[in-house]
């Protein structure tokens, strides 16, 4: 049995309070790092729910998708397009093709 | 997803509509693929996706598109399930009751058009997320709160037409609204209140207008397409004191909601308090594999034994008061001079000062967060939720029964209990998860017939639900049985009088159309 990674979820979470003013894509000329802050970061930043649910399925130091550099663009458009676990899927309004391709750009950046 | 039809229309007949809605919005809009049906049906479905099935989604920018949709709708006889942001997770997510419905995601329609801080309230279009919304209010440094429930991810508008609710002052969303924009089933476009003044500067101030007031006519209604709302909003607290304890049993639900709801009642209160069960925290931070080897729930005796570590106790109590300083401390001491009354458990208090974080864990500090929803990944596979949430009058003799009843039917049927109560002065709304795994066939099966059986169990003990999942709203309408269900009877005739060709929402909420009224229970 694993032990629950408590301290993740309840350590006192700053991250994301200013998360959401600092990332309007359009302000950053729409570029993927932008666009993932805007359309992703809300639970892909430190201490947000998706943070959460991969550090405890594979450990803190993957937790992050913006620090991985083990991600597959395909990979990620499936997960976005058909969702994963407890994830629900995104459509085209939520994040457009065009978005998604410069986000999968930024993700994949360091492989 | 495969394509399924509207009950009644033919392959070309549907792909004319399609084309006719192309022309408005542009082909970008019209989202009808395979991979797109897919994004619109419920990411928490109990069971197969395609048993509510969208054919096909079309997202309009503006009221004008949406007048057009609706009226291309009438002339094709296409059923319509308009959606805010979709994002009504352990609801249905976009998907439509009927399937083979069009989804129409208003998520394009995120502007924010107004936030006046002196009078306290922001005109906002469905699209609009509390992220969005946060955003704004940061960025232009305005002092306002906005009341956040569980998923910020999810529409303002959207939360607030499902009678969702938070946990500020402002908590119930749905009394925030003053003054609608709505598409009418013909195309028509009304504005309600004040609003239906040419040049009205009071629309967003004064709920009522001049005559019947039709805001309430709107609200989990399949009336009208609501496209921008007046939503009343709290000024930002100078501070805020939150009074917390863990009380150990149980039992302790029946004075923990009468004491609180007297407290409210007399204004020493000014939230609605959340009080879920222990098992809430644990379902966050946990899966039932790191407490449980076996098959079934986690035993009765290793969940005790986990909360005495953790130093849990049964029911999370967290009171949150707000504003001067002087007068937060005087209601804690009443608020503790109540509770002595049953406990001699002390309160733990967390001082807040305006300037200091607010953290995301906390929304009753009213900041977006997405946290709660890590509860579907309790079970383990492709995780989801169902909320079962009758409401009951705030005393013992209603409470304790009922949360002993559910208690035991969730152990009967293989799931941890949990539930939670939101005092709301005379009302204590029971909302109850039900987490199971999708990809758990027999998991799957046992909650829904857990929440068929806690649906019955709280009619027979004279109690009706405030809100939910497609699968179950008839089943829900069911209960609302005065008369002979008299309520729906009405509800069905001003829906044939609004929109007789039954095309907005066919099934919202148990009522039908009489186009297709057979698919009840369908």
């Amino acid at each position: 049995m694993a032990e629950p990674r408590y301290a993740l979820v309840f350590s006192v979470a700053l991250a994301l309070s200013g998360l959401a003013a600092a990332a309007d894509p359009a302000a950053s000329g729409g570029n993927g790092e932008a666009l993932f802050a805007a359309r992703c970061g809300a639970c892909h930043f430190e201490e947000g729910m998706g943070s959460n649910v991969l550090a405890k399925r594979l450990g803190p130091e993957r937790a992050l998708l913006a620090q991985r550099d083990d991600l597959n663009a395909e990979y990620v458009r499936l997960v976005v397009r058909r969702g994963m676990g407890m994830m629900p899927f995104l459509t085209r309004v939520d994040v457009p093709d065009a978005e998604l391709e410069a986000i999968t750009g930024w993700l994949t950046r360091q492989r | 997803m495969k394509l399924q039809l509207p009950p009644g229309i033919s392959a070309p007949a549907f792909e004319r509509a399609m084309a006719a809605f192309r022309r408005v919005v542009g082909d970008e809009w019209v989202l009808d693929s395979d991979a797109d049906r897919h994004t619109y049906s419920d990411p928490y479905a109990p069971g197969p996706e395609d048993e509510w099935a969208p054919a096909a989604a079309v997202a309009p920018a503006s009221t004008e598109e949406v007048q057009a949709i609706v009226r291309l709708a009438n002339e094709h006889r296409i059923p319509l399930w308009p959606v805010s942001r979709g994002k009504n997770l352990g609801y249905g997510g976009a998907a439509p009751r009927l399937p083979g419905s069009v989804v129409v995601d208003l998520g394009r329609m995120n502007r924010i058009l107004e936030v006046d801080e002196q009078l306290g309230y922001c005109v906002i279009e469905p699209g609009v997320s509390f992220y969005d919304l946060q955003a704004y209010l940061d960025d232009n440094k305005i002092k306002l709160w906005q009341s956040v429930p569980g998923n910020g991810w999810g529409s303002v508008v959207g939360n607030a037409l499902d009678r969702g609710f938070g946990y500020t002052p402002y908590g119930d969303h749905t009394a925030n609204i003053c003054g609608m924009e709505v598409v009418l089933p013909d195309g028509d476009l009304i504005r309600t209140g004040m609003g239906a003044i040419e040049g009205s500067r009071s629309w967003h101030v004064h709920k009522y207008g001049y005559g019947p007031a039709w805001d309430q006519l709107f609200v989990q209604s399949s009336y009208g397409i609501v496209t921008r709302v007046g939503m009343w909003m709290m000024p930002a607290p100078e501070s805020s004191l939150l009074l917390a304890m863990n009380p150990p049993k149980g039992e302790d639900i029946g004075w923990l909601v009468e004491t609180i709801s007297q407290l409210r009642l007399r204004g020493v209160i000014d939230q609605s308090p959340f009080l879920p069960c222990s098992f809430g925290k644990l379902s966050l931070i946990a899966q039932r594999a790191d407490l449980h080897d076996g098959p079934g729930p986690v035993p009765e005796e290793k969940l005790a034994e986990f909360y005495e570590k953790e130093k849990l106790g049964f029911w999370i109590v967290g009171l949150r008061l707000y504003g001067d300083e002087s007068v937060t401390r005087a209601r804690a001491e009443l608020i503790k001079k109540a509770f002595a009354r049953h406990t001699d458990m002390p309160f733990h208090e967390i001082p807040w000062t305006a300037g200091d974080p607010r953290p995301i864990y906390d929304p009753s500090l009213a900041v977006p967060t997405a946290m709660p929803l890590q509860m579907s990944n309790w079970a383990g596979g492709r995780g989801g939720h169902l909320s079962f949430s009758p409401v009951l009058p705030a005393t013992s003799k209603d409470v304790l029964p009922q949360f002993h009843r559910s208690r035991e039917r969730y152990r009967e049927f293989g799931f941890e209990y949990y539930g939670s109560f939101t005092v709301s002065g005379r009302t204590a709304t029971n909302i109850n998860m039900i987490m199971y795994n999708r990809d758990d066939a027999d998991e799957v099966r046992r909650a829904r017939a857990l929440f068929d059986v806690l649906t019955e169990d709280a009619h027979k003990a004279g109690y009706g639900e405030y809100r939910a999942h497609l699968g179950w709203m008839d089943k829900v309408a069911d209960t609302f049985d005065f008369n002979n269900h008299a309520l729906r009877r009405l509800g069905e005739k001003v829906k044939d009088a609004l929109d007789p060709n039954g095309i907005l929402a066919p099934g919202k909420q148990g009522i039908w159309p009489s186009t297709y009224r057979s698919h009840r229970h369908g």
